[in-house]
């Protein structure tokens, strides 16, 4: 996907490559319009979804995720860089081991939980093996 | 004859490190994430956050960015005056978000709280701290920006500066967003 087209679908601006200047594109409008999405997502996280009951972890996620993205897209010009897009592939590749240190944590984490808390009786205990009956369990 | 490295090459690297401090924060929150219900018999997120203050604190950061951006906006119009007042504000909000986490990291302590009295809590001091360390190398690196700005004045260099500064400063608003749901809002739900 093409993001470099997003900011100026939704601003209506021009954004125009800046080819003798090094500084970023973006434009006052670009800058207002992050920071207003901004502080609508911060507000609506707060308020709006702590009341929404089961739906409100899911509703904080994703409000800070488009928040995330609004704010890679408006303040950081993510995808808005010449070709090739280095910045884009390097973050891509951030995204990936963020996933995998998160989501590996939780799941090994999660699993070694559930074992502490597996009851075992002394039953399925010697049937596994894992204690011999000559020994005493506490 | 020394070559330099041109802006594509600086802004680069300090993107590519700008990336590699998100898998240390991603390890931190991790480690948040599977210790923060570990509070040891002591109090959890629900009883210590004071959401209102946080929400402050996250709408003070949210303008210290935006002043940030047109900080740039301003460089690129050579407008000196106007690259003072943003960068000079900038620094003023950042400056005042350090304060007020550091009056709550204080309140924490103080209330028997500290780092030492859970695992929820190492972790949340270590995971806050670090956002909070960076946050005081952004404004060190403020300071370092107005003394050239007022030695040199806006030249094209220091345009380009600013510009690294404010892909730093963008960033830490990034993590920080992340804390403010991850952390605080589901914290004390």
């Amino acid at each position: 996907m093409d993001l470099s087209v997003l900011p100026r679908i939704l601003t209506w601006l021009p954004m125009t490559k800046h080819a003798h200047t090094d500084i970023p594109h973006g434009t006052l409008g670009s800058y207002v319009l992050g920071f207003a999405l901004s502080i609508f997502l911060t507000l609506l996280a707060f308020w709006v979804a702590p009341q929404l009951g089961t739906l409100a972890v899911p509703a904080i996620v994703i409000t800070a995720l488009i928040q995330l993205f609004v704010q890679l897209i408006f303040f950081l010009h993510l995808g808005s860089e010449s070709k090739p897009r280095w910045n884009l592939v390097i973050f891509s590749i951030t995204g990936l081991i963020i996933a995998i240190v998160i989501v590996g944590t939780l799941w090994i984490m999660s699993n070694l939980e559930h074992l502490h808390m597996m009851p075992l009786t002394t039953q399925e205990l010697y049937e596994d093996g894992m204690v011999s009956p000559a020994h005493e369990l506490h | 004859m020394k070559k330099h490295d041109t802006h594509e090459q600086v802004s680069f690297g300090l993107w590519v490190y700008i990336m590699s401090d998100c898998i240390l924060f991603a390890s931190l929150f991790a480690a948040y994430a599977v210790l923060h219900t570990q509070t040891a018999g002591g109090a959890g997120g629900a009883e210590l956050f004071d959401r209102s203050f946080v929400l402050i604190e996250t709408l003070i950061l949210l303008t210290s960015s935006f002043t940030c951006g047109l900080a740039l906006l301003a460089a690129r119009a050579k407008n000196t005056v106007g690259v003072w007042l943003s960068l000079l504000a900038t620094f003023a909000l950042g400056a005042t978000f350090l304060g007020m986490e550091l009056s709550e990291f204080g309140m924490l302590v103080s209330e028997g709280h500290s780092w030492a009295a859970s695992a929820f809590l190492s972790s949340f001091f270590t995971l806050v701290g670090t956002h909070g360390l960076h946050i005081f190398v952004g404004l060190s690196w403020l300071i370092a920006l107005f003394i050239y700005l007022g030695i040199r004045g806006l030249t094209p260099k220091m345009s380009k500066r600013i510009v690294y500064f404010s892909l730093f400063w963008h960033f830490l608003d990034i993590v920080w967003i992340c804390l403010f749901s991850l952390v605080y809002l589901l914290g004390s739900l």
